[in-house]
């Protein structure tokens, strides 16, 4: 196993200010790779894991045709996806791509409890990049019904 | 869930506005019902609106505390409401002492943009 860990990513967004070392132990235990057009999620599936992207870039997206994806918006570091299906047991709402070469810590939920109970101030990050998500949406759709 | 900051019990009245859309964010800000229903309403012109109805045990409010900026919708007592509010500092220590309400926030935003998005889908 690599232990060679690179910190390209930005540690301020993930609440680990000047704790690079626990990142990169955290990477080793939990830590996913993947490659640009690579699937990480698809909607309808049941899933067991949340993600926190450490580095890269996501795009979320709605199936159009065989092959075809529609992006819908775009995640990046310090952000979570995939939450509500470890939270209320739902199936992935959206099918969710490495836009990029990705990392990513995959979660599940015991080991996502585990994390916050450790480091509390993750809740602070996660909330305010899920707010930001929110407000984007509400902006989306003003922009929608101002067009009409 | 035992909250560590108790926080400030208030009540409003069925059909009382608690904060407006596009206000200015007051000290009690945060709040977690405890009795009644509270409805979320976003008006985009005369045509569109937006309803979000949060039940018993559900937390609203806490958007614009953690974005920075005024209020995206307003809250209305759909009943008589009993609810705990929270200034900002009391809100972000039970955020980071306490798991049980942390998740809930997620989960109840989760929730919440999982609406939005499919509003957005069935928009477009």
């Amino acid at each position: 196993m690599d232990t060679e860990i690179t910190h390209d990513f930005d540690l301020m967004k993930l609440g680990f200010e000047g704790e690079q070392g626990l990142t990169a132990e955290l990477f080793l235990k939990y830590g996913k790779t993947f490659e640009p057009r690579q699937i990480i999620i698809r909607e309808g599936e049941a899933g067991h894991e949340v993600y926190l992207i450490i580095a890269g870039k996501v795009v979320v997206t709605e199936k159009i045709k065989q092959g075809n994806y529609k992006v819908l918006s775009s995640l990046g570091a310090g952000e979570i996806f995939g939450e509500m299906a470890i939270l209320d047991n739902t199936p992935r709402s959206a099918t969710l791509i490495a836009a990029t070469q990705t990392r990513l810590l995959a979660l599940d939920k015991s080991s996502f409890e585990l994390i916050f109970k450790t480091h509390p101030r993750w809740a602070m990050k996660i909330l305010t990049a899920l707010s930001r998500r929110i407000q984007n949406a509400f902006q989306q759709l003003e922009d929608l019904h101002a067009r009409r | 869930m035992k909250l560590t900051e108790s926080g400030t019990l208030v009540k409003f009245r069925k059909g009382e506005t608690i904060y407006k859309k596009d206000f200015l964010v007051n000290e009690l800000c945060v709040f977690l019902i405890v009795e009644g229903q509270v409805e979320l309403a976003k008006s985009y012109n005369a045509l569109h609106k937006d309803r979000f109805l949060l039940q018993k045990g559900e937390v609203f409010g806490m958007l614009e505390v953690l974005n920075g900026g005024n209020r995206y919708t307003s809250a209305i007592a759909e009943d008589d409401v009993q609810a705990i509010a929270f200034t900002r500092v009391e809100y972000e220590k039970n955020l980071v002492a306490n798991l049980s309400f942390a998740l809930l926030n997620i989960r109840i935003m989760s929730k919440l943009l999982r609406e939005l998005n499919l509003r957005i889908k069935q928009s477009d």
